[in-house]
């Protein structure tokens, strides 16, 4: 059996998952859909997210922590579930694409105006690929590299100690939101926690005592660099200015002028390809455990290039970022109901199984 | 088989480099990198055609490696400046891009009609960063980027150098692309920017330019700027020459604070519900201190209880000075200090939301200035003149 993983790396696994090129609008989309002093409403969303990573620990408890294909397995037929897990791996792998496409479309407006998009994302899905090749417990370890990159970044905050001003917060709390309140806008800014659904695929790779400890530290981790991030633009942008930029935190490091140095936003967004990347992976490691059941007998090698090649041909359905932009948020809306309703679903079979467990009389595990 | 393995890698990241190479060239000798860019309205000359079509003149300036500062200025008549780019572009032997940009410089005319468009493309520009400086020009902006000045170097590179100092010395405060498109979107405060014009031999600061929303309306001497600046922002150093009054008959005496760090707190007091400007008491406290190095007056500044003479002088001159600016001020109806957002601080989002800030509110606003000026040092010199002692 192959080592497994501490929560340790699992707390980064989840925190570089979360974190992918939506980090860019991050702050806009908190302005745009909850209005003044968002930030008070992501750390409420931060809790829905915690629920749901306690939903999924109940899964962990009540099904011994096996795996949740093992779960599935035991009380719905094969073939029914083969479809599912195929639909749901091509899920994964568009997820994944789109995620890397958004990217590239920004790094090409930034960067590469004439580069061909393709080009760039085929060679971020090559290193994806290595990254996939090498297995869950070295993607951790190498996680763990490109995590303190992203961290060591918040360093950069204090440049902006002159320009920053509370006032600029308001007073009002969740006032001149874009279009009002609604279940869809604060989605939308749900939809920035995705990520750490992967715990249920982490199940059989992880150390028992740990997991859930490394899975909250995670979403802690992400919430507060999240909120740092937010809370440093809430200051120093204008409220109207920040609805009105696209991407601030380009904005904000193309404000920092070093006297070595300036337009730091490329240097800066090219060091975000490594989470960009780690998402693909991550997202196509999801894919293949899927892939895994339904095909046990193929090569994993074989599972692996199918995987990414999927990938790549998906990634060159959006070619402009408006629809980019549009095919993730309904993803990501999708993995967020799906983060949800699988739990729920191994909750409701484990719930049957461990009736029907306790009529028989028990039968050992 | 391992070696293989990390041959076919390495080629294959060789392969995607020098692919990768082959787009998106940026050979730095094919490049025109413009630094300082200046938009106005072509010349008023009564029938001129481009006038009628609201066309808009703009002039680069390009800097060039050989020889030494020179450079390489182009204007033309465009819809707009990145039209005026492509025009530009037919004529150069370089291709022109935006990345290096250091200031934008816009003529005082053309600042009167607005210039949140122009500052729109500047802002959304990829290629440009947060950092531009926004100058205004009183006079023509394009025939100042146009003069060679004699004694300088290029420029460009003169107004980049000219507008660090000032702002060093605190004479203009700072106003960039970010800070403009902040306190634009901002409904609570108005933008600055500091005001350029050309003189016989030189260029020189000709105060700050005050704006309502992104009109030009006003401007600020600048024997009036470290005034200004008190207000605007904390700042870290400064001069400032102050003139107080005499003894009675006596002529004016003369002050000048080196190294003048001051901090202010404004607060606003408001009654609600907001109807007109006198439901609103904004409340300014400044702390000043400095270093006296040259004073014509007859006190001893030796004793500390002359030195609290003075000080109360020129506590009374800060007051009386920098309300009379802000009532001026209030007058045209700009807020560059932010009194908008401690108002905002204190009343409900839909009643802000509704507030005419400017045009009702605004004008009618009563201010009060507490200041607090102490004298840091005196220099190195003990003595006074002793024969005035006398």
């Amino acid at each position: 059996m192959q080592e497994k993983l501490h929560g340790y790396h699992i707390a980064l696994i989840v925190y570089m998952l979360e974190l992918d090129v939506t980090v860019f609008s991050l702050p806009r989309i908190v302005a745009e859909n909850l209005g003044t002093n968002g930030w008070i409403g992501l750390i409420l969303l931060a809790f829905v997210a915690v629920c749901n990573i306690a939903l999924i620990q109940l899964v962990y408890r009540a099904g011994k922590g096996r795996s949740i294909y093992e779960i599935a397995e035991q009380s719905i037929p094969k073939l029914l579930l083969y479809p599912v897990y195929l639909l749901l791996a091509i899920f994964w792998i568009g997820l994944g694409s789109f995620i890397g496409k958004k990217y590239v479309l920004i790094y090409q407006m930034i960067s590469f105006p004439t580069t061909s998009a393709s080009l760039l994302y085929i060679s971020i899905a090559l290193l994806a690929y290595y990254m996939l090749t090498k297995g869950i417990y070295n993607m951790g370890k190498a996680i763990t590299l490109f995590c303190y990159m992203t961290i060591i970044l918040t360093v950069l905050l204090f440049y902006y100690t002159n320009d920053w001003e509370l006032s600029r917060f308001t007073t009002y709390l969740f006032q001149g939101a874009a279009e009002g309140h609604s279940f869809k806008n604060w989605l939308e800014v749900y939809t920035i926690f995705v990520g750490y659904e992967i715990t249920l695929f982490l199940f059989p790779y992880s150390d028992k005592k740990t997991l859930f400890k490394g899975v909250y530290c995670g979403q802690i981790l992400n919430l507060t660099i999240y909120l740092i991030l937010i809370m440093l633009c809430f200051g120093f942008f204008s409220f109207e200015q920040l609805k009105s930029i696209m991407y601030p935190v380009i904005n904000l490091l193309s404000y920092i002028e070093l006297p070595f140095l300036n337009r730091l936003e490329n240097l800066v967004f090219t060091l975000f390809l490594f989470s960009n990347v780690i998402s693909i992976a991550l997202f196509s490691w999801m894919a293949l455990t899927a892939t895994q059941r339904v095909f046990p007998r193929v090569k994993l090698r074989f599972l692996e290039l199918g995987i990414l090649a999927l990938s790549v041909g998906i990634s060159f359905y959006p070619s402009i970022l408006r629809d980019s932009e549009k095919l993730l948020r309904y993803a990501m809306y999708g993995e967020a109901g799906l983060a949800f309703m699988l739990p729920l679903l191994l909750l409701a079979l484990l719930f049957f199984q461990n009736k029907k467990a306790g009529g028989n009389g028990g039968t050992p595990a | 088989m391992m070696t293989r393995r990390m041959m076919f890698i390495a080629s294959l990241v060789a392969f995607a480099l020098l692919v990768t190479g082959c787009r998106d060239q940026r050979i730095i000798e094919r490049m025109g990198f413009t630094r300082t860019v200046a938009f106005d309205l072509p010349p008023d000359d009564g029938e001129s055609q481009d006038q009628k079509d609201k066309m808009l003149r703009v002039t680069l300036s390009i800097p060039k490696a050989q020889p030494e500062n020179s450079r390489i200025v182009l204007t033309t008549t465009a819809h707009s400046s990145k039209e005026a780019r492509v025009i530009v572009s037919r004529k150069n032997n370089r291709r022109i891009v935006s990345g290096q940009l250091r200031s934008a410089l816009f003529g005082s005319r053309l600042a009167k009609e607005g210039l949140w468009k122009y500052i729109d493309t500047l802002v959304r520009d990829p290629s440009i960063g947060s950092k531009v400086n926004v100058v205004i020009v009183s006079g023509n902006a394009n025939a100042l980027l146009e003069r060679d000045f004699k004694q300088y170097p290029s420029t460009g590179e003169y107004i980049d150098d000219l507008l660090r100092n000032a702002s060093g010395l605190t004479e203009i405060p700072q106003a960039n692309l970010h800070t403009f498109a902040r306190d634009y979107f901002d409904k609570g405060v108005d933008p600055v920017a500091p005001l350029l014009k050309e003189d016989k031999q030189t260029l020189s600061v000709d105060g700050i330019a005050l704006f309502r929303s992104d009109r030009y309306v006003g401007r600020i001497p600048p024997t009036k700027s470290l005034l200004f600046s008190f207000l605007h922002d904390n700042i870290a150093t400064g001069e400032i020459v102050m003139k107080l009054p005499g003894a009675e008959g006596a002529k004016d005496e003369m002050i000048m604070l080196s190294f003048v760090a001051s901090k202010r707190k404004i607060t606003a007091k408001v009654r609600k519900p907001v109807r007109s400007g006198d439901d609103v008491a904004i409340d300014i406290r400044l702390r000043i201190s400095g270093e006296v190095l040259e004073y014509t007056g007859k006190l001893n500044l030796q004793k500390t209880e002359d030195q609290l003479v003075l000080e109360k002088q020129m506590k009374a001159y800060v007051e009386k000075e920098t309300k009379t600016l802000i009532e001026e001020i209030l007058k045209l109806k700009s807020d560059p200090f932010g009194f908008g957002k401690k108002v905002r601080n204190q009343i409900s989002y839909r009643e802000w939301d509704k507030l005419q800030w400017h045009d009702a509110i605004l004008p009618g606003v009563s201010v009060q200035v507490h200041a607090d000026v102490k004298v840091k040092d005196i220099g190195k010199l003990q003595e006074a003149d002793p024969v005035d002692e006398e």
